[in-house]
């Protein structure tokens, strides 16, 4: 297998992860993904770019099954993003554990579309223009959802509640990493 | 009053927050952020974001994958390892193919594309980075330099006439000591675009390209110097004009406005002044379109 491509899926299953929150649901849209991109493999232009590739084929995945479970679940819930606890990785760090609750609560609220353009610019990397391409959308509105994401999850996370299972408060916490 | 300023560059300061800004651009955000503490703050808790996002999902995309993943994985490394095989012979083309794609592909919308065509274009050649292909391909000796010698020029104005569905009139650079040594014409979306080369009494090769430049992000005067390549492009009505050389930035720019000049249409009663003779060792002087 090219090294590529191991690559490619390990940021495939991070970004899944990350979107829908749930692990289960996370492996399912991955593995969804592999199985799209394997029976259309002939189609792939060989030089162009293979994680570009992948992430559209995710991403459309992921968009339809938003459709199609907005289309079965009543219009007040909030279905687009699981609130399923996540594993965190074991910092030894108090502080830094609950910093990384609080940004996982905040990308918890945002809307999905800013959560994804967020994750594929800040977390893996992309280009804009890249993003904008996997998105589907012009690079203007990636511009935007980036403002107004990374906006509202620093707000999220400087007025974080305290939390129940430590004394300090998110404030305090905040001020200090910011000095 | 500062305030304004940050926010006309707030796209400008997330991109300085991804590392996507060029040099200059980066002083320029480095300089405002010393200034203003308030948005150096702000700076600093998105890239923080970005880490805590790194650090939180990181572990997962490097835990071992679920054997249906593991199953899929192997199966489509084969199939896309066995489609670039099928193709080895590309990379012995792709400069030749890949300047006419540039030039083909340069007008296909890059906000939308569906993965069900599975053409992912790679970021879409500006016209001046097709231009800059073609003058480094065609003038660099990978090929005939021309398709037309200059006497046949003419004909190369009349068949891009139609095709671009606007008069062309062919730049003349005898000012500045480049004479007409022939041309060529490529495929473009919309038509075709053609590449015009120049050659001065030292050898020096000049491409004057045009096309139509509507879909491909053209919209100003744009220069560029790299390291050993200079352009200089603008827009003449809907078709884009782009000169390119192997030369400074300064000198390039002076033949580049002689070219914008001499297609400026003529005042009345000027056409004698107007081309003194493209190729003055040849008999057939390319005789541009009547503006």
């Amino acid at each position: 297998m090219q090294p590529a491509l191991a690559e490619h899926i390990a940021a495939l299953r991070r970004y899944a992860r990350a979107l829908l929150g749930d692990r289960i649901d996370a492996d399912d849209l991955v593995q969804d993904c592999l199985a799209r991109a394997l029976s259309r493999a002939h189609l792939w232009r060989p030089g162009t770019d293979l994680r570009a590739w992948l992430f559209t084929i995710l991403h459309n995945i992921h968009i339809n099954n938003l459709r199609s479970r907005r289309a079965h679940v009543a219009a007040n819930e909030d279905l687009s993003y699981g609130r399923t606890a996540r594993a965190m990785a074991a910092l030894p760090d108090q502080d830094a554990r609950l910093e990384l609750r609080d940004l996982e609560r905040a990308l918890d609220r945002i809307p999905d579309e800013q959560r994804q353009v967020l994750l594929l610019v800040g977390m893996e990397g992309m280009s804009y223009d890249e993003a904008a391409r996997v998105v589907g959308v012009p690079i203007g509105t990636i511009m935007s959802r980036v403002a107004r994401g990374r906006d509202a999850l620093r707000r999220s996370m400087m007025f974080a509640e305290p939390s129940l299972d430590s004394a300090g408060d998110g404030r305090a916490r905040h001020l200090r990493r910011v000095k | 009053m500062s305030a304004m300023i940050l926010r006309i560059d707030e796209h400008e300061l997330h991109l300085y927050v991804d590392d996507h800004l060029g040099e200059a651009r980066r002083r320029v955000v480095e300089a405002l952020l010393r200034d203003h503490p308030e948005v150096a703050a702000r700076v600093s808790d998105y890239r923080h974001q970005n880490e805590l996002m790194r650090q939180l999902f990181d572990p997962v995309g490097s835990a071992p994958p679920t054997d249906d993943q593991e199953r899929l994985l192997r199966a489509l490394g084969q199939r896309l390892g066995r489609s670039r095989l099928a193709t080895l012979w590309r990379p012995a083309m792709a400069t030749a193919a890949g300047l006419l794609l540039a030039a083909t592909l340069g007008a296909v919308s890059t906000e939308y594309y569906d993965e069900r065509t599975a053409v992912v274009p790679e970021p879409m050649p500006s016209f001046a980075d097709t231009a800059a292909r073609v003058h480094s391909f065609y003038a660099g000796g990978a090929s005939e330099p021309t398709e037309f010698g200059a006497d046949a020029a003419t004909k190369l104005g009349t068949l891009l006439d139609k095709r671009l569905g606007a008069p062309l009139r062919l730049p003349d650079l005898s000012q500045k000591g480049f004479s007409l040594v022939g041309g060529r014409l490529l495929p473009a979306v919309d038509g075709a675009a053609a590449q015009l080369l120049y050659r001065d009494q030292a050898g020096r090769l000049v491409t004057v390209f045009l096309g139509p430049a509507d879909k491909t992000r053209l919209t100003a005067t744009q220069a560029t110097e790299r390291k050993d390549l200079s352009l200089y492009a603008w827009l003449d009505g809907r078709i884009g004009v782009a000169v390119v050389g192997g030369l400074s930035g300064d000198e390039l720019r002076g033949i580049a406005e002689a070219a914008q000049r001499s297609l400026l249409p003529p005042p009345n009663g000027a056409r004698s002044e107007e081309r003194p003779g493209v190729t003055p060792d040849k008999d057939g002087h390319p005789e541009a379109s009547r503006t």
